[in-house]
């Protein structure tokens, strides 16, 4: 038999339903928490009021901008759609919804990209194909859908893989001069916790920084490693609490370390999750296994999947330079807590001759949050860029003005330098996947 | 196993690729500040520059509530004139609090009540014949921008008839009541428990004093720059200029207000008022440390601009309103230097001191 048909084969054994269902109740779950938290917090009004211009991501432009109360009825639709899903009624119905829910919430500001948000976004994509409404569910109790106690191991492999991915990539990123020989951010953002009761004194110290830095790559790369076999398993998730408790604890992060902490189980035996969830009512009718059809097409989707997780991270390769500095592939790659930046960009209008017009008031055009955030980061100020000369050709009925920038960032520590060429007329410019050479490279300082 | 050698190559791709680069290594990590000098910092600026600045604009208010009510019970030239010089002195004793936007400053949202500018005219006439209120008045109804407006736009008979209409008469008695009661609040709480806490609050967290300090130095610093310079000058709008928006327009005392922010951002940069010698400031604080912005030291990089744009600042003459139709070639040379300063002032200096910038923060979650 080929080693191809024996990882076929290994992937399409029956095995238990229940981690699935586990996973569909507590990631659903823990969603439906956030949705609710999220409008509790008054966010969705800070976030989409105020301001008439949005960033996008490369090729996601036409997301519209739908202001801040069609932004509640989308909230408000997600928390009863994943409420759905968590019961498991009219599941795959409720899953798309969620999905294209927090897909255009997600899209529709690129200033408000979180890495964790991308994951969450991922694992509803998954969840949409996965038979989660299979066992324990209201379909099944109340809507006559079929019962199964297996379905293919891929179907759990799948997002092993994608949590897998998270860390190991993130641990990755983290393998540069910055983070292992400077300590950076860490020894910035520790201190600034110092504060804290207990704890708070030892956070200020430089071993600090430096046990955080080696111990957080250390940790992300190769804690999917244990939580894949069986004698490591119960150490790798005692860490996993611990890391992501502490973690969360020291920085503003939200519900990310839930997500971690309640994901993961999924790594845990069959035995495991039937045992604790037999305990609530758990009971598939007995050796049924969910069959899929066109498996062909599965696999290839799935290969496709797994192949685009594994490049984008990559992609930032592909570039010269410094990533943290010119931020090509830098999003989608599972780069978290990488950066400690501070900018000022300040956009300057010219006509045609080149004379100088004036410069332009950021605040009357974005956010106080918007305007930190692409001072930062090079294919925001572009974008800005474009925008200002359509919007200032259209305010002051000038043609042809030319819109240049001086941007000053300083990057983990390092004195401010230049990110853009002051002389380059960034309304010409163009975004898209070719080397930005319009990015002043990081220099000696 | 085969899995196992991926892994290998791809760390060792990562590793590789980050290390080949040929930048210098960080120059500064996050200097210690010992908890002492802290103190002694914190108490210095308590007591050697904000508490004078608060007594002596609490004072003028008062001096200028007086005045307001004198002249209001016998309206004569002679009264406005000693309560129009009295605006002036509060207005600039203003100046010098202004810079100190935080604690109990922040409380009262005093910067809203004292000086938001420009004023709105014609939704002020509406502001007046709604009465005053303090929730409800809009910040550009209010304040000094109100009383230029009021005590200073047109010629003295026409102020007097104005100014005496019941309605003008008892909104403005109660936009000075209100003044006076917030930064008496701002005062009390610096003499009292928030002062206590601002001394003995030190480290590096974000709210912390020295993080107040920094942060509120530059949104100073910024808003003399935008709302000072910036909006009048036409540098903000392609070059459609606004005189009539600067400080103090009608009282015309636009570059005497212009000079005071500056004076007292750099007050607040150096630790200089009168009376002790040893200066503690944002600026010893950086020299001691011995903190550098590439191979100069940034203590020297930004005294040297704060003196350009004081110099091009002292260039102006007349008025800001009129220097910014006349005078254009000055006004964009002292914004320019401003704007340079903001870098040095905004980035280097909180990466130096590993300080974040916190007065634009996330409204959201981060990772």
């Amino acid at each position: 038999m080929s080693s191809m048909q024996k990882i076929k084969d290994y992937l399409n054994t029956g095995v238990s339903i229940a981690p699935l269902v586990t996973f569909r109740l507590l990631f659903y779950g823990l969603f439906f928490i956030g949705a609710i938290r999220f409008i509790a917090s008054g966010w969705i009004n800070e976030l989409y009021s105020g301001t008439a211009f949005y960033f996008k991501f490369y090729g996601l432009s036409w997301v519209p901008n739908i202001g801040s109360y069609a932004m509640l009825a989308i909230y408000i639709i997600m928390v009863l759609s994943s409420l759905c899903c968590l019961l498991g009624f009219f599941y795959r119905l409720s899953a798309i919804i969620t999905f294209l829910g927090f897909f255009f919430y997600e899209f529709t500001d690129a200033t408000n990209y979180l890495n964790h948000y991308y994951l969450v976004l991922l694992l509803l994509f998954l969840l949409i194909f996965l038979p989660a409404n299979k066992a324990f569910s209201f379909d099944v109790s109340y809507r006559g859908v079929k019962s199964f106690d297996r379905i293919p191991r891929f179907m759990i492999v799948i997002i092993q893989f994608q949590l897998a991915c998270v860390y190991f990539f993130a641990g990755l990123a983290k393998l540069n001069a910055d983070w292992l020989i400077n300590f950076m951010p860490m020894a910035v953002w520790l201190p600034s916790k110092s504060d804290l009761p207990l704890i708070g004194p030892l956070l200020a110290k430089p071993f600090t920084a430096a046990l955080f830095s080696y111990g957080g790559a250390i940790y992300d790369l190769s804690i999917a490693f244990f939580l894949c076999f069986k004698r490591t398993r119960t150490v790798a998730y005692l860490f996993v609490l611990g890391f992501h408790l502490m973690v969360g604890l020291l920085f503003n992060i939200g519900l990310f370390p839930w997500i971690m902490i309640l994901s993961t189980t999924i790594f845990f035996s069959d035995e495991k999750h039937v045992k604790i969830l037999s305990k609530i009512g758990f009971n598939p009718n007995k050796d049924t296994t969910f069959v899929v059809s066109k498996i062909k097409a599965v696999y290839l989707g799935l290969a496709f999947y797994v192949f685009v997780q594994l490049i984008l991270p990559m992609r930032s390769l592909l570039y010269p330079g410094n990533v943290l500095w010119h931020e090509q592939g830098y999003r989608f790659s599972w780069r978290v807590m990488l950066v400690e930046k501070a900018g000022v960009a300040t956009f300057k209008v010219f006509d045609e001759e080149d004379v100088f017009l004036g410069e332009v008031d950021n605040s009357k055009y974005l956010s106080a949050y918007q305007e930190k955030q692409m001072a930062i980061q090079p294919d925001f100020i572009l974008q800005y860029a474009h925008h200002l000369k359509n919007q200032l050709e259209e305010e002051y009925k000038i043609k042809n003005l030319k819109i240049k920038c001086d941007c000053f960032v300083a990057l983990n520590g390092r004195a401010s330098q230049r990110l853009v060429y002051a002389d380059t007329d960034l309304s010409q410019e163009v975004d898209n996947w070719a080397v930005k050479k319009w990015i002043i490279p990081l220099m000696d300082n | 196993m085969r899995l196992f050698s991926v892994l290998v190559i791809c760390v060792s791709i990562g590793f590789f690729s980050s290390c080949s680069s040929d930048e210098a290594p960080i120059s500064s990590l996050c200097p210690t500040i010992d908890e002492a000098d802290q103190t002694a910092l914190f108490e210095f600026y308590k007591d050697e520059l904000i508490i004078p600045a608060y007594t002596q604009a609490v004072s003028d208010v008062q001096v200028l509530k007086s005045g307001l009510d004198n002249f209001l019970n016998n309206p004569s030239t002679d009264n406005l004139l000693d309560v129009q010089n009295q605006f002036k002195t509060a207005y600039l004793s203003w100046e010098y609090a202004e810079p100190f936007y935080f604690g109990p400053a922040e409380d009262q949202l005093i910067e809203d009540h004292f000086n938001y500018f420009p004023i709105d005219m014609e939704n002020l006439q509406l502001a007046i014949q709604n009465g005053f209120d303090s929730d409800l008045t809009e910040k550009y109804d209010r304040g000094f921008p109100a009383m230029d407006y009021l005590l200073f736009n047109g010629s003295e008979s026409e102020i007097i008839e104005a100014l005496t209409q019941s309605d003008v008469r008892t909104y403005l008695l109660a936009n000075i009541e209100n003044m006076e009661s917030r930064i008496v609040a701002v005062e009390e709480a610096w003499r009292g428990s928030f002062g206590a806490s601002f001394v003995a609050n030190t480290g590096k967290a974000d709210g912390a004093s020295l993080s107040q300090i920094i942060n509120t130095y530059n949104r100073h610093f910024e808003t003399i720059k935008r709302n000072r310079i910036g909006l009048p000058s036409g540098i903000l709008t392609l070059g459609f200029k606004q005189p009539q928006v600067v400080e103090g327009f009608y009282s015309a005392m636009s570059l005497e207000l212009a000079k005071a922010s500056v004076a007292a951002s750099s007050a607040y940069f150096y630790g200089h008022v009168g009376g002790t010698d040893a200066h503690r400031s944002i600026y010893s604080l950086l020299n001691d440390l011995e903190l550098l912005s590439g191979n100069e030291r940034l203590a020297d990089k930004m005294d040297a601009e704060i003196k350009v744009f004081a110099n091009h600042l002292d260039d102006i003459n007349g008025t800001l309103d009129y220097a910014v139709e006349f005078e254009t070639e000055t006004i964009n040379e002292l914004y320019q230097s401003m704007s340079g300063f903001v870098v040095l002032a905004k980035t280097d200096m909180p990466t130096a001191l590993c300080i974040s910038i916190t007065y634009v923060d996330n409204p959201s979650d981060s990772d």
